[in-house]
């Protein structure tokens, strides 16, 4: 057990920060936004520093007491690999907030925002499911808050949809994990995976299948994801690309962790304790998800909205990878997790950029776009390349890993090979029927749109990362097949990292 | 689900959904093991059984659950009687053994408790932000009796809540009661008074102050015994005011950030604002 307790400074630091920026606020609402930036950028640094550094794998001693009696967080692979992803995006978007957030309460949008990053990357770190409780209440809290923010009344109503849905889920959570705490007596993550046979599998299945439905609604699983349309399309746009890029990104992270660390079998093939085998649940639920998702996205002609129901539909691809449950299959689901929180944090900044410039949500006005800002035209078509897996662009590689993983698996599994091909066929459709209408021409001039620096840093980096990692893969592709191993093989890369001593059931 | 679907379906569905969960919580609970039987040796250690009282107190009762060759524990670990006001230096030392679990021994736990009380504070108030104007309806005044009745209260009300929050750690209370208690001190202010204003810089910045401390007095524990919200005091002795090291600080920091942060909600809640959008 190697202990490195100073990266409790990730949650540390902006927690402080997050306390103290009402009293920035009195020197001047814009200093509290250069505040966010700033923590958000020392949580990136410190997280690059720990991936790059390879301080990991060890564990965060809090309070002094070791994991199975205090609390603990775990700072694996996947962990730092994930926070620095969620910090690195959320930086882009606090650096896109300046220019986007002017009226209102800045102040209290700031101490939101900065939280909802630290309650991600809290969700992505902790070792104990009742932290995961706290961290989750923190980031729903923050985000419906935040989604709420704006001066249009839709938002108000996405905003409280999302409320009454994520407080059922997570109450429903909360229950899995007091079921799961009569039996075994502790709420440490390692030694409930490691004494998770002792239960008896009629609770079990029970619990599991109350965790599982109170973490889908922030992993957008379909029969809890009525809320992502209107949340998303209600939101301010720097919100709602917050929201697709680094709530799924703990929302996911959190569902698989219980599922496949806490529930889960060791083996070749991941399957989960109990009389179901909650994973063949996921697989299903995901397959919903992805088919309904999709099927909605055809329709939309608000594009926004489009976006929405095609970041659920991607969400749902992202969990059939990773319910093929080998180290393939985890590999193309975190790819995958991370293609999209790229891609799709970028277009609605894309989309924020375009509505602030008038030129509106709806997918007519997006005809004629490549006269008026070429660079803008240019950013979208690479992302919906990237979301639609076209070739040399970094989606490509994620969905070629996922039809890999189930070709591997073999079974029934074979089905999500035609899930993929459908989703990318109906992504073609609707994605490349925007970018026709982009390059396609009108009789009308229209002024030139003009971009300024702090919305156009942000859509540049991400931009250009989608083409690094579709003509470089294994820049994140090393790291992802580093994460896959920790969910696969939970004995030896999580349990006996975190308490050396204890033996599986 | 449309608003012209019949009522009879809607209750149907709901029901169907009620005995779902009630199905699934009787079978989990029907099938709950009868029996403990542990085996020691596959446990962590054997120090980790007197963690959990229920089998610590089986185990020590019979021996048989010991392997063979096993020393009972009884024997190995010496039984010391903690007498109140007596017993020094202890593990938590802290006389009430829910706040020791709160604070102590899940601390981060209570940390993110914290935040998410700010967080939705900062959520109500970042919703109802903007331009004060002056309510429309009649407000009856108060009556004589109100008036002079909750200043004195107040002053009551307030001297309990800090009462609450610093003797957290003796008896059962401590910072989210003793917040709370002041909170509703204030709101007594409120109703006492038409047009009563609190101080709405002073509620910020102390709410901001007190939470800083708490952070603070984390950071003071990873630096000083190198783990974030470790207790760097001396517990004293048991039953004393001045004992279980930090837990008292924290619990101040809590009871103050709770009280002004209930207050400052109390506060956006009553006024009347109308958005402003530039």
């Amino acid at each position: 057990m190697n202990i490195f307790n100073n990266a409790a400074l990730l949650i540390g630091i902006p927690l402080l920060f997050a306390f103290s920026i009402p009293l920035f606020g009195f020197i001047s609402k814009q200093l509290t936004k250069w505040v966010t930036i700033f923590v958000i950028g020392f949580n990136a640094t410190f997280s690059l520093y720990i991936l790059l550094a390879h301080k990991f794998p060890s564990v965060v001693v809090m309070g002094n007491w070791v994991p199975p009696f205090g609390e603990n967080l775990y700072v694996g692979p996947v962990a730092v690999f994930l926070v620095t992803v969620v910090s690195l995006i959320g930086l882009l978007i606090a650096i896109y907030n300046l220019w986007a957030i002017k009226g209102g309460d800045v102040t209290r949008f700031s101490v939101l925002f900065l939280m909802y990053i630290a309650g991600a990357s809290g969700i992505i770190l902790t070792g104990d499911i009742f932290n995961l409780f706290i961290f989750m209440e923190i980031t729903e809290i923050t985000s419906y808050a935040l989604a709420a923010y704006g001066p249009e009344r839709r938002a108000l109503g996405g905003a409280f949809k999302f409320l009454v849905v994520s407080s059922i889920g997570s109450t429903l959570y909360l229950l899995g994990v007091m079921l799961i705490y009569t039996q075994l007596g502790t709420l440490n993550i390692a030694e409930i995976a490691a004494r998770i046979g002792q239960t008896t599998p009629g609770l079990l299945t029970f619990a599991g299948v109350l965790l599982i439905s109170g973490l889908a609604v922030e992993a957008e699983l379909f029969p809890f994801n009525g809320w992502v349309p209107d949340t998303y399309t209600g939101a301010v746009n720097g919100v709602s690309a917050a929201l697709s890029g680094i709530g799924a990104i703990a929302g996911v992270y959190a569902l698989f962790r219980i599922v496949m660390t806490v529930l889960g079998k060791d083996g070749m093939y991941v399957l989960t304790y109990g009389k179901l085998d909650l994973m063949a649940v996921i697989a299903i639920l995901a397959t919903a998800t992805v088919v309904i998702g999709e099927l909605s996205a055809l329709t939309q002609k608000n594009v926004k909205k489009m976006l929405a129901y095609s970041s659920m539909a991607q969400m749902g691809l992202v969990a059939a990878g990773f319910s093929i449950g080998s180290t393939l299959g985890v590999y193309g689901g975190i790819f995958q997790l991370i293609n999209h929180s790229i891609a799709k944090s970028m277009l609605f900044l894309i989309v924020g950029v375009l509505v602030a410039a008038g030129v509106g949500e709806r997918i007519e006005n997006f005809k004629g776009l490549w006269k008026r800002s070429p660079f803008l035209s240019l950013a979208f078509t690479i992302g919906a390349f990237s979301m639609l897996g076209f070739p040399l662009f970094a989606g490509f590689w994620s969905k070629f890993a996922i039809v890999g993983a189930s070709i591997q698996r073999g079974g029934w599994y074979d089905f999500i090979i035609g899930l993929v091909l459908f989703a990318s066929v109906a992504e073609a459709f609707y994605y490349l029927r925007i970018v026709t209408y982009i390059f396609s021409s009108t009789e009308m001039e229209k002024p030139k749109i003009k971009v300024n620096l702090s919305p156009a840093i942000p859509i540049f980096i991400l931009a250009v990362a989608i083409v690094a990692i579709g003509v470089y893969p294994n820049l994140i592709g090393n790291f992802s097949m580093q994460s896959a191993g920790e969910f696969t093989h939970k004995m030896k890369d999580y349990v006996l990292n975190v308490i050396p001593t204890i033996t599986a059931h | 689900m449309k608003n012209d679907t019949p009522k009879v379906f809607k209750s149907i569905f709901a029901l169907f959904v009620v005995a779902i969960f009630m199905i699934g919580l009787f079978y989990a609970f029907v099938s709950m093991p009868k029996g403990w039987g542990v085996n020691v040796n596959n446990r962590v250690s054997r120090l980790y059984i007197l963690k959990n009282v229920r089998t610590a107190t089986r185990l020590l009762d019979s021996g048989k659950f010991f392997a063979k060759g096993m020393k009972p524990l009884r024997a190995e670990v010496p039984y010391k009687p903690i007498k109140f006001k007596k017993t020094a230096n202890l593990e938590d030392g802290a006389a009430n053994v829910v706040t020791s679990i709160v604070v102590d021994y899940r601390g981060f736990d209570t940390l993110g408790e914290v935040t998410v009380l700010f967080l939705a504070a900062s959520g109500v108030m970042m919703l109802l932000f903007g331009k004060r104007v002056k309510p429309k309806r009649k407000k009856t005044e108060p009556s004589l009796i109100m008036y002079v009745g909750t200043r004195i209260a107040f002053a009551v009300i307030f001297l309990f809540g800090i009462y609450i929050f610093v003797h957290g750690h003796l008896t059962p209370g401590g910072g989210f009661p003793g917040g709370a208690v002041i909170a509703s001190g204030i709101l007594g202010l409120f109703l006492g008074r038409n047009g009563y204003t609190p101080n709405h810089a002073g509620l910020k910045v102390f709410e901001s102050l007190s939470g800083i401390a708490f952070v603070i007095i984390g950071l003071i524990g990873l630096f000083s015994v190198k783990s974030f919200l470790a207790n760097f005091l001396p517990t004293g002795i048991i039953g004393n005011l001045y004992s279980a090291g930090f837990i008292s600080l924290i619990y101040i920091a809590i009871g103050m950030k709770v009280g002004s942060e209930l207050a400052a909600v109390v506060d956006s809640m009553i006024g009347d604002t109308k958005e402003e959008w530039s």
